[in-house]
């Protein structure tokens, strides 16, 4: 009996100095005054989270290896500078982790028709790489190795979106987006960190390019103030354009794609529906994306003759065109849909596409870039969402296989489409990193 | 800009691991140049700018894929410029007292008209053309930059505002043409250069280690 009525005093005791123990510990963390250094990263405040429907529990799933980024500093201090030490906290460690992808994105495509020989346009590594034209990666490899590469910062290729490849040289023309503001040109057989043999600045968020072989002339579609700038085809330097197209009659809204129809002296291009003066305040509204016509040699604020938009287009972010000069078909790859769209050249308004290749047997993700085949009655297809190009035969339709698939990175791999990333938020409740581009 | 998104990933996330979602396509309004972005953790929301359209587009924290914005303020009474002449480039929510904040610039590519050099506020639930609810513009706020940027610092009741150079810290409520109560600036402080700027929630403080006891982890 006193042997149990000892052990039970004992835990009474015991109870009593945890949960004295615990008060003073919860006291300690509301009153920092009262707290000592430990030598390590203290609690100091203890707050409820605020409480939404729609924030998700974490599972076991969600525990990171370490507990807190504070584990993972170890002994190091992480403190900012003092104003009244004038020292200045110098964070020099490297980073815990590093979310980036180093495989290439492809945002176009060309075909060089006399050398055999195909340009993807990577727009994530800052690069363009040439490829046998009937290179394919076999399911189970890794990737395709490029003939040559045209990288480094000798080439000033930057956010590269638009491609051209003279028919008869083989000069490859690449357009800078953003921070370059400049088309650049190598020779064909340009390879490795090698400065262009010719360099055009243009608008900044010059985005596409077309040739207008027969007047040697050099179409350069521009995002934001949208505007079609044309220059002599050999322009360089801050050579002035001969014209331009823009203005709000051109109904012209963040362009991605520019393409010439020689044959009947068109140029088709696709926009957005980001809409604003960018001068004056308060004019911006949202329209849907569209396709706009114009005779070829359109300048100024010129209305276009035709215009494709609207619901039964299925037109959702359409990026670069291409056109087939004999049937007058054009080929829009249109990166929300995942799809490629076809149109003729002569629809009008809220018109169906007469084709459409999508589906899961088509390889397409996010495609960006276009290019038509006449020699070899082929469509390439570059896909900005899993580092690959595509071939169909040139009249494909619907969920098709392609015929060969060029991969940089292996099956399945799902490109981070990173731009120039300049923000970062964070959701605690979810633990999740808010990555704008 | 190829393709902009907004991509959450995991807090863990490394390498090339996929997002968890991401917001993008037409519907969701959004556009290239979205330089500055906030999370609201009271309210679970996401506001971004859309600069090529002079909007400001308000989603649920849970947004994913092609889901349209609950909210966009957009129109002439907001007197919103796009990115190039002189706005629009950053966007900051102040969860804890409803409001949205959008510094205008002088532009990095000629100014606009309609507009005022200096720090647009809005009220959280705005939607639609309406006006700002207050607006720090003047030559005594020194706000003069091509593209200012903003943080709240919600416990000390303080805006800052990073402009030329220096951060220049003004009551959170200031308004009109009101001088900064104080300013940080000169070649010891580094110049201030860079995007987005951020006051951690001020309730959070990481203390550092024994010998420095009393310094906090300052994000800046």
């Amino acid at each position: 009996m006193h042997v149990v009525r000892t052990r039970g005093r004992s835990l009474v005791l015991a109870a009593m100095v945890g949960l004295v123990a615990g008060i003073l510990s919860f006291s300690l963390i509301e009153r920092p005054e009262l707290r000592r250094p430990a030598g390590v990263p203290q609690l100091v405040s203890v707050r409820q989270l605020p409480t939404s429907a729609n924030v998700c529990e974490p599972g076991d799933e969600a525990l990171p290896e370490q507990h807190s980024l504070l584990d993972r500093f170890g002994e190091k201090s992480v403190y900012a500078g003092s104003q009244e030490s004038g020292q200045t906290g110098v964070i020099t460690r490297p980073p815990t982790r590093t979310i980036r992808d180093m495989d290439p994105i492809y945002s176009s495509v060309a075909v060089d028709l006399n050398f055999d020989e195909v340009v993807l346009m990577d727009n994530n590594n800052w690069a363009l790489r040439i490829f046998n034209r009937l290179d394919n990666t076999p399911p189970g490899v890794p990737f395709t190795q490029p003939k040559r590469v045209i990288q480094g910062p000798e080439t000033d290729i930057q956010y590269n979106n638009g491609i051209y490849i003279d028919p008869k040289n083989g000069d490859i023309y690449s357009v800078e987006t953003d921070t370059g503001d400049e088309v650049v040109v190598f020779p064909r057989e340009a390879n490795g960190n090698v400065k262009p043999a010719r360099i055009l600045e243009t608008p900044h968020r010059g985005f596409s390019l077309a040739v207008d072989e027969e007047r040697q002339e050099l179409y350069v579609g521009v995002q934001h103030p949208p505007e079609v700038a044309v220059y002599r085809k050999g322009a360089s330097g801050n050579e002035k354009p001969l014209r331009s197209l823009q203005g709000e009659s051109t109904r012209l809204s963040d362009v991605h794609g520019v393409v010439l129809d020689q044959k009947k002296q068109l140029m088709l291009v696709t926009n957005w529906g980001h809409v604003s003066d960018a001068k004056v305040a308060g004019t911006g509204r949202f329209e849907d994306p569209s396709i706009t016509v114009y005779p070829m040699g359109a300048s100024g604020d010129t209305s276009p003759i035709r215009v494709i938009q609207g619901s039964r287009t299925q037109l959702n972010w359409p990026a670069q065109m291409a056109l087939d000069p004999d049937t007058g078909d054009i080929y829009v790859a249109n990166d929300i849909g995942h799809s490629v769209l076809v149109f003729k050249e002569t629809d009008q308004g809220n018109a169906a596409p007469t084709r459409v290749i999508k589906g899961n047997r088509t390889g397409l993700l996010n495609p960006s870039g276009v290019f038509v085949d006449k020699k070899h009655n082929e469509l390439w297809v570059a896909n900005f969402g899993n580092s690959s190009a595509v071939v169909y035969p040139l009249d494909a339709n619907g969920n098709v296989a392609p015929i060969r698939t060029l991969r940089s990175a292996p099956e399945g791999k799902v490109s981070l489409k990173f731009g120039k990333v300049e923000a970062l938020a964070y959701d605690a409740g979810r633990e999740q990193v808010w990555v704008p581009n | 800009m190829t393709h902009p998104q907004i991509a959450a990933f995991a807090r863990v996330a490394k390498e090339n691991e996929p997002p968890v979602r991401t917001i993008e396509g037409h519907k969701t309004l959004i556009s290239r140049t979205m330089h500055g972005f906030s999370y609201d953790p009271i309210h679970d929301e996401i506001v971004v700018n859309s600069p090529l359209s002079q909007a400001i587009l308000t989603f649920r924290g849970d947004a994913n894929g092609e889901q349209p914005p609950i909210r966009v303020i957009q129109g002439p009474k907001t007197r919103i410029l796009g990115a190039d002449t002189g706005a629009l480039n950053t966007v900051t929510a102040d969860p804890d007292h409803n409001e949205i904040f959008l510094p205008v610039g002088t532009g990095l590519r000629g100014r606009g008209t309609g507009g005022v050099q200096g720090v647009y506020v809005f009220d959280r639930l705005a939607n639609g053309d309406v006006a700002p609810k207050r607006v720090l513009a003047g030559p005594d706020t020194l706000i003069n930059s091509p593209t200012p940027q903003v943080a709240i610092d919600s416990m000390r009741n303080l805006l800052i505002v990073k402009s030329g150079g220096a951060l220049l810290i003004f009551n959170r409520e200031a308004d009109g043409n009101t001088k900064p109560v104080r300013v940080i600036k000169g070649p010891k402080t580094g110049g201030f250069g860079g995007g987005q700027i951020a006051v951690p929630a001020g309730e959070f403080r990481l203390k550092s280690s024994p010998e420095e006891e009393d310094r906090t982890l300052e994000l800046l």
